[in-house]
């Protein structure tokens, strides 16, 4: 990957902000590996958590000498064990995504570049992947500032062309990753059987979920006139308009209805939902939307 | 729906074939219809917002499309105006057309519906039918009343006509369609001339067919005895309705009441024009001052009079008129005839002069009250008449009368009325055949009848005229008794010594016959009257009077005087007060003998007018109804009137030919004869077309669809 494609993921100065955040996870996750979170495990680590009596076969570097000394009794000192996090990125290719400028799926990479290098750094597992991934085919699980060339070159690779739906993308996802943490969704959620089936899976993992609604200006507000044949890029479906003012009216009233419905949705299902457009920049949306909504820091 | 679509696609089917193109434009618009196809993320979005407007997408693909409606209406302008509607008329017929438009009083009838006048209604007619024309036709204007006027002659320059119709205005003069139709006749056919010799029309080139409309309501006398020729076919387009009413005043003057000679009184007779009986009240006012009403009711198609009387009312003006709610009560046509206007002039008495050589009579005769009321008599002797002063003051018309008695005016007539005692006017007989006799009468049986024949011979002294003849008692046998001059005169019963036969010239009468001929006779004479009484009542010879007639022993000599001053001199006086008809010329006569006359007329116009060789003032300024007033230096010296007085006119009911029953469609009645020719009425000839508006319209709206087609404007 050449660096001018880094830098249009990740932009110097992005990334100078990004070093200073580190992902929160409103749930206590176990790790895999020892890490700068806290976890739910005690273990070793240098942060004090409780003390028991002490049981055949604990370790006895464990046991607080000084307690014994005074008490004559064998306690072992707990500490916080300090873990890695599970930070999941899935990024909806299909079709659909691959519109506006710059598009979706571009916009999308940014936004999971951003938030994977903030991971990499803090030494939180990130996993990238697209929906149409195959549940054999697992997204490389990285960690590490060095790994953060692997994580560009992985998002390179995603392309707008997985013509699959929400549901069984996210599904073959859950499949694939068993583990639990954050994941951030990035999808435009344009899918005709409805977002809901998808969102319900990530539910289920009782993971910390962040649905990042991405959609173009063009969508928002469309620039189009007179009689049109709307071809639809996923399903080939059409749509004949004849575009009037009451029409662009009633299409913004749609859409407005659709993002109110789908974070009324996660809102009520204790995601976090985030509607944001491909002309808002990066660095904003890092620096506001997500420090507001508490997944950085 | 017919009327307005007349003339327009004959074939019913045809409405069909028009009533489909909408629908054929529907149906292309559908096939039209191709969208560009514009890739999108997802129509689920679209699909949403259009969900409900596929219910009855036909419809709703059709709904908020201006372009199609603006189409739709494009093509409905088209087709109407393709359709050529227009009101119900006749086309404009033929190359050449001769509009003739009737602007006389009964015109301002406002009897037609959405115009002010007939004349209005004729005008806007006449124009729409000149906005029919096309380049290569030719129409002329012509405007008539009692007169007949070309307001523009043969051109296709529209505007030249349209103006011509403008500036028609109303008259308040009678209609003769004859001096209309001679008018068109002789412009319809320029290639017409008449041969001196035979007196006969020879066409020398072949006359064009010409169209005449004539815009009337028909208040003419019949048309006979005239050939349209080349003026075919024709139009008569009857203006007006056969229900229109009108009340009016048709008689207005003023006299001396015979009982009480110094009191005036006022006749006015209103006539009822209207279908049922009329009540109205005619109020009188002298100077703008209220005198008098009077209630007068009138049985449909009657008059009735009313006189009030005058109580010392000597000069100004006096004017008469309907009371309006009566007027208004029952919807009046006509407003002209609702006033009438009368002048009532300073009784002057008259100027009459007595020529005599010392005629004791005569003078005692002249020198009654009763005469004096009539004129001042000014007694001259006829050395007189070789004076200058004399000569000039009798050239310039000065007398209303002048009294020849056995004596005559030396070389000319004077310009006044003339009677004559024993001698003739030296042109009494130049026009006439001298008498064969050029023998010396024979001598009377009196001796004074002998002498009497000297003074008659002198006027003719230097033309060769004949000499007159003499006899000698004659008997009264016949009188004309039909003349004003002898009404209540009864002769016979007195001797004349001699007298002179006078036979009249050329255009004379013979007042008194005798058994050897005429002795009393009268002759006109250049707007002039001649009496001439053969014999003398006395004469003078060696210094003594002696009597030749005994006439002024009777009764009836003072009647006959009284009669020649009422006729001669009262009839100028009585003229004035008389009133006059619109338009007509009139002789206006002053005492002053002023150069120049001022009238002024009831728009308070004032017109100078010079005085002619007979001193007299010809004014023809009349046209308006109301008072002039003659002004002398300043002064107003006398006035007239002038009035409608026309129950032609003032009938406004349409007059059209045909049976009387007012029932009866228009269509089938309202035409006219001329000639043998019976001329077609149409009641609504202009044909209002309304498609070169539709077609604008239908080009704005072309280029709103371009607009918005370019702007993209929707709705």
């Amino acid at each position: 990957m050449s660096t001018g494609e880094l830098q249009s993921l990740l932009e110097p100065e992005l990334m100078n902000q990004l070093e200073r955040m580190e992902l929160v996870s409103r749930k206590i996750f176990r790790g895999r590996m020892k890490g700068e979170r806290r976890s739910k495990r005690k273990g070793q680590s240098v942060e004090f958590a409780d003390f028991r009596n002490y049981v055949a076969g604990d370790d006895l570097r464990m046991l607080d000498w000084n307690l014994y000394a005074r008490l004559d009794k064998l306690i072992v000192k707990l500490f916080l064990e300090e873990e890695d996090l599970h930070f999941f990125t899935l990024i909806d290719a299909s079709p659909s995504m691959g519109f506006g400028d710059p598009s979706k799926l571009q916009y999308a990479k940014q936004l999971a570049a951003a938030l994977g290098f903030i991971g990499l750094i803090r030494s939180d597992r990130v996993v990238i992947e697209s929906l149409g991934q195959s549940a054999q085919k697992r997204g490389p699980v990285l960690r590490g500032r060095r790994s953060v060339w692997r994580m560009l070159d992985t998002l390179a690779e995603i392309e707008p062309d997985q013509n699959i739906s929400l549901a069984d993308g996210v599904k073959r996802f859950c499949l694939r990753n068993p583990g639990k943490g954050i994941i951030v969704l990035i999808t435009d959620l344009m899918d005709k059987q409805g977002y809901e089936s998808a969102l319900r899976y990530l539910v289920a993992r009782q993971m910390d979920v962040y649905v990042m609604h991405v959609l173009s200006q063009e969508e928002i507000d469309p620039d189009v006139k007179g009689d049109l044949k709307l071809v639809d890029c996923e399903d080939q479906d059409e749509a004949e308009i004849t575009v009037s003012a009451p029409l662009l009216a009633r299409y913004k009233k749609t859409l407005d209805a659709f993002t109110r419905g789908a974070q009324d949705y996660c809102s009520r299902r204790g995601m976090n939902y985030l509607l944001a457009h491909n002309r808002l920049p990066v660095k904003d949306l890092m620096s506001n939307y997500l420090r507001k909504r508490g997944l950085v820091r | 729906m017919t009327s307005l679509f007349r003339n327009a696609l004959e074939p019913l089917w045809l409405w069909g074939l028009m009533a489909l193109l909408p629908l054929a434009v529907l149906a292309l618009y559908f096939l039209k219809l191709k969208r560009d196809p514009v890739e999108v993320p997802s129509t689920y979005l679209w699909k949403k917002s259009i969900e409900d407007l596929h219910v009855n997408s036909l419809w709703q693909k059709l709904r908020r499309s201006l372009l199609l409606f603006l189409q739709l209406l494009l093509l409905a302008l088209a087709i109407l105006a393709l359709l050529r509607p227009g009101w119900e008329g006749q086309e404009l017929q033929g190359q050449r057309m001769i509009f003739a438009i009737d602007n006389s009083a009964s015109m301002g009838s406002a009897d037609v519906k959405d115009a002010e006048s007939r004349l209005a209604e004729a005008k806007k007619q006449t124009i729409a039918l000149i906005e029919q024309m096309q380049s290569d036709m030719a129409a002329m204007v012509i405007s008539f009343n009692n007169e007949a006027r070309v307001m523009q002659g043969f051109t296709s320059n529209r505007r030249k006509l349209r103006e011509a119709v403008e500036k028609i205005e109303l008259t308040s003069r009678p209609t003769n369609l004859l001096g209309a139709l001679q008018l068109a006749d002789g412009l319809a056919n320029p290639g017409q001339v008449i041969e001196p010799e035979s007196n006969v029309a020879i066409d020398i080139s072949d006359g064009e067919k010409t169209t005449l409309y004539i815009f009337s309501d028909g208040r003419f006398s019949e048309v006979k005895g005239f050939s349209l020729g080349n003026l075919q076919p024709q139009f008569f387009v009857p203006l007006g309705t056969r229900e229109a009413n009108n009340l009016a005043i048709t008689a207005f003057s003023t006299r001396r009441s015979e009982s009480r000679p110094d009191e005036r009184q006022a006749f006015i007779q209103v006539s009822n024009f209207s279908t049922d009986e009329q009540t109205s009240v005619v109020e009188l006012s002298h100077n703008g001052t209220f005198l008098d009403a009077q209630e007068v009711t009138v049985p449909s198609g009657e008059a009735r009079g009313v006189t009030f009387a005058l109580a010392g009312v000597e000069s100004g003006k006096l004017e008469a008129k309907l009371s309006s709610t009566a007027l208004k009560a029952m919807s009046d046509a006509l407003a002209i005839d609702n006033k009438a206007y009368a002048a009532v002039n300073d009784t002057s008495a008259g100027r009459v002069l007595l020529v005599t050589p010392g005629n004791k009579v005569l003078m005692t005769a002249l020198s009654t009250e009763r005469i004096k009321r009539y004129a001042d008599v000014e007694i001259a002797t006829p050395d007189t008449l070789k004076t200058k002063e004399h000569q000039e003051l009798a050239a310039s018309g000065a007398y209303d009368l002048i009294i020849y008695d056995q004596c005559a005016p030396e070389e000319r007539m004077p310009r006044s009325n003339t009677l004559f005692f024993g001698s003739v006017p030296p042109t009494w007989y130049a026009s006439t055949k001298a008498p064969a006799a050029e023998e010396e009468s024979p001598p009377a049986e009196t001796d004074a009848a002998a002498e009497s024949t000297e003074p008659a011979p002198e006027a003719p002294a230097e033309q060769p005229t004949p000499t007159v003849e003499r006899v000698a008692l004659p008997a009264i046998i016949d009188q004309s008794r039909e003349h004003p001059l002898m009404a209540y005169v009864e002769l016979g019963d007195f001797r004349i010594n001699g007298s002179n036969i006078v036979p009249p010239p050329k255009g004379g009468q013979v007042l008194v016959e005798s058994t050897q001929g005429p002795l009393v006779s009268i002759a006109p004479r250049e707007g002039f009257e001649d009496a001439v009484i053969g014999f003398e009542l006395t004469v003078n010879k060696d210094g003594s009077e002696y009597i030749n007639a005994d006439w002024y022993r009777r009764y009836s000599f003072p009647t006959f005087l009284l009669n020649a001053f009422g006729y001669f001199v009262n009839q100028g006086q009585e003229g004035s007060d008389r009133t006059n008809l619109p338009g007509q010329a009139l002789a206006l006569r002053t005492k002053s003998l002023a150069e120049k006359l001022t009238v002024k007329g009831p728009d308070n116009r004032e017109t100078v007018v010079e005085r002619n060789a007979d001193g007299s003032y010809l004014f023809h300024d009349t046209e308006q109804p109301g008072y002039y007033e003659i002004l002398d230096a300043g002064k107003v010296e006398s006035r007239f009137a002038v009035n409608l007085f026309d129950g032609q006119e003032s009938n406004v009911k349409l007059a059209v030919m045909g049976d009387d029953d007012a029932t009866d469609n228009i269509e089938s009645v309202a035409s006219l004869q001329i000639g043998h020719v019976e001329v077609k009425g149409t009641q609504q000839p202009a044909r209002k077309e309304i498609w070169r508006p539709l077609l604008l319209l239908a080009i704005i709206l072309l280029l709103v669809e371009w607009y918005i087609y370019n702007r993209r404007v929707y709705l």
